[in-house]
């Protein structure tokens, strides 16, 4: 129970799959234009990595429409769907094949269980009639709409401005546009609630929460008296103990609830004039400091302890230039020079170590991670490890073994951050410590391997950075506490 | 009510949020026991009890759950049910 999406394992769906796929950033691109849902966790590489879910996801309503439009293909006689209820217990992201599993057949409801692995992304419960009533398609001599150069962006709402919201749910394109994609399930369910499912993203996604959502249940029924009236909704509930929020949702052919939550918006690490009241002007002054991974979380972090005490500071950041780009910013209140380089474990950095023997660190502080706490699809995935061992193994003995070369007239003191899930061992992370592990040897053995390099490991706790910043509430400890001694301690050795 | 009777309407909640009718719980089961038991649904599970049993509880009171029959008694004390 500790940690949002721990993994977990689900029955064996395979012999009722009814359709495998994977989405492509062009089907989210796709359906963010259909929907109006532009929020970054859907379309930005770069901006969702730093979302609670920290990777592009497929929107919920997407894989429901999807399932429905496999469904509606493979069963043609059904009747019509009359209630629908949806949750997502995990993200889907692009490119993971997603497999349609028939779970439970009556002759008035259809369960369905949307899977990668055994990692289930979509349960779905649908009410079915007896019988089939064509419904009338509103909208089905309307010509398409051009496609919008330009969608709202995703509202920034505090939790507690949430209570009392309510208003109308816009569409940005025809309800036809929804029949080219989902062509059987606009059959079968009509054009306009396609439409209208599709704007219940919109309203999570950019309206309510907004900024910082994830979509967790659609609870309706279908209602065709409700088909021309614009979609309403109004927040009944926003349940502070676990930031979640519900709408209560009329219009377009629905009428129901929607959950979702409101997670907190990224932590921001403390500034270079907050840290200079805990920092001495000059106690790094002297250090020529290469921040691997420096752009955010506990290296953006460092980079701004080393600047406030003085010291001279080149952070490195793998894809978030813009984001390397704001800490050197803020390093600039310093009289400290930064650089920003591009450094990307997993490639080949030939003209950054042409840099560093020019720059010539004296300390370096190695932050370069993947995302930890991304949900399994088994219980142990060997694919998992080698991604975790090509950081915390490969792309750190590459790194010293080249920076030692580069400058083989001095030493350097490195920093190698491991972590107390070495020990403690927390479900879910077992390939994880198994690579922190063996980073801990290496870094034990790097006296006779790379003898001008110190190298000083410590085990962290878990501290507040993009990775641990959970909708259920967690102590963790004030990073800035647990690194400065580390670093005050270097320095001095 | 009884203890039984809330640990039988509880079965339905499980039912419900994990979609499978086969999930049998004891007062000993823990979310270890449950596939799909992780934190997310924690959550989907405490909601859902709330409403089915129309209590509240407090933050704290659901992280210092320990297994079903924790659940199980918090439920019951809510209700005012005997032990």
């Amino acid at each position: 129970m500790s940690g949002l999406f721990t993994a977990s394992v689900a029955k064996d769906d395979s012999v009722n799959i009814l359709a495998q796929r994977s989405f492509t950033m062009a089907d989210q691109n796709l359906f963010a234009s259909l929907s109006g849902d532009v929020n970054p966790l859907h379309v930005d590489e770069i901006r969702a990595r730093r979302t609670l879910i920290g990777d592009v996801a497929v929107h919920g309503m997407h894989t429901l429409l999807w399932s429905i439009n496999v469904l509606a293909e493979q069963r043609r006689s059904l009747g019509n769907i009359t209630h629908i209820d949806v949750r997502f217990p995990k993200p889907l992201h692009p490119n993971e094949l997603v497999a349609l599993n028939l779970t439970k057949e009556t002759p008035t409801a259809l369960h369905l269980r949307a899977t990668v692995g055994s990692k289930v992304v979509a349960q779905i419960k649908l009410d079915i009639s007896p019988s089939y009533t064509a419904i009338k398609q509103i909208s089905a001599d309307r010509p398409p709409l051009p496609p919008q150069k330009e969608y709202p962006a995703p509202q920034e709402l505090s939790f507690p401005s949430i209570p009392g919201m309510q208003g109308l749910c816009p569409t940005f394109t025809s309800a036809n546009d929804f029949d080219r994609l989902f062509p059987a399930a606009a059959n079968l369910m009509g054009s306009e609630t396609l439409r209208t499912l599709g704007a219940c993203s919109y309203l999570v996604g950019i309206i309510c929460p907004g900024a910082q959502s994830i979509f967790s249940r659609l609870n309706v029924d279908t209602d065709t008296s409700l088909l021309s009236m614009p979609l309403s909704y109004r927040v009944i509930e926003a349940d502070e103990r676990f930031l979640l929020v519900r709408h209560k949702i009329e219009g377009g052919g629905l009428r129901g609830e929607i959950e979702a939550f409101a997670p907190p918006p990224p932590p921001r690490q403390m500034s270079v004039s907050d840290l200079k009241l805990k920092i001495s002007a000059d106690e790094f002054s002297g250090q020529r400091a290469l921040v691997i991974g420096g752009s955010r979380g506990l290296g953006e972090l460092t980079s701004k302890i080393i600047a406030a005490g003085g010291g001279e500071v080149a952070l490195t950041y793998a894809k978030g230039k813009e984001d390397a780009e704001n800490v050197a910013q803020n390093l600039a209140t310093t009289r400290t020079n930064t650089r920003i380089l591009r450094f990307d474990v997993t490639q080949d950095n030939q003209a950054f170590y042409e840099e560093m023997a020019t720059f010539r660190p004296t300390h370096v502080y190695y932050f370069a991670t993947c995302q930890i706490f991304r949900h399994k699809s088994q219980a142990f995935e060997l694919e998992r490890l080698r991604t975790f061992m090509a950081f915390y193994v490969d792309g750190f003995w590459n790194l010293c073994r080249h920076l030692a070369g580069a400058c083989p007239e001095h030493k350097m003191s490195i920093y190698y951050p491991s972590s107390v899930a070495v020990a403690e061992r927390p479900p879910g992370m077992t390939e994880y410590a198994m690579a922190k592990a063996s980073g801990e040897i290496l870094c034990t053995d790097m006296d006779s391997l790379l003898p001008k390099l110190a190298v000083h490991i410590q085990r962290l706790p878990r501290l507040l950075t993009d990775q641990t910043n959970l909708v259920t509430r967690q102590d963790l400890s004030d990073p800035v506490d647990i690194l400065l001694p580390i670093y005050r301690s270097m320095q001095q050795s | 009510m009884n203890k039984q009777d809330i640990l039988d309407q509880l079965t339905e909640v499980f039912h419900d949020i994990f979609d499978d009718e086969s999930i049998t719980i004891s007062p000993q089961t823990t979310a270890e026991d449950v596939d799909g038991w992780d934190s997310f649904n924690h959550i989907n599970l405490i909601v859902a009890t709330e409403m089915k049993f129309k209590i509240k509880f407090r933050a704290a009171e659901t992280e210092e759950l320990k297994n079903v029959g924790g659940l199980v008694d918090l439920i019951a004390a809510k209700l005012n049910v005997a032990s």
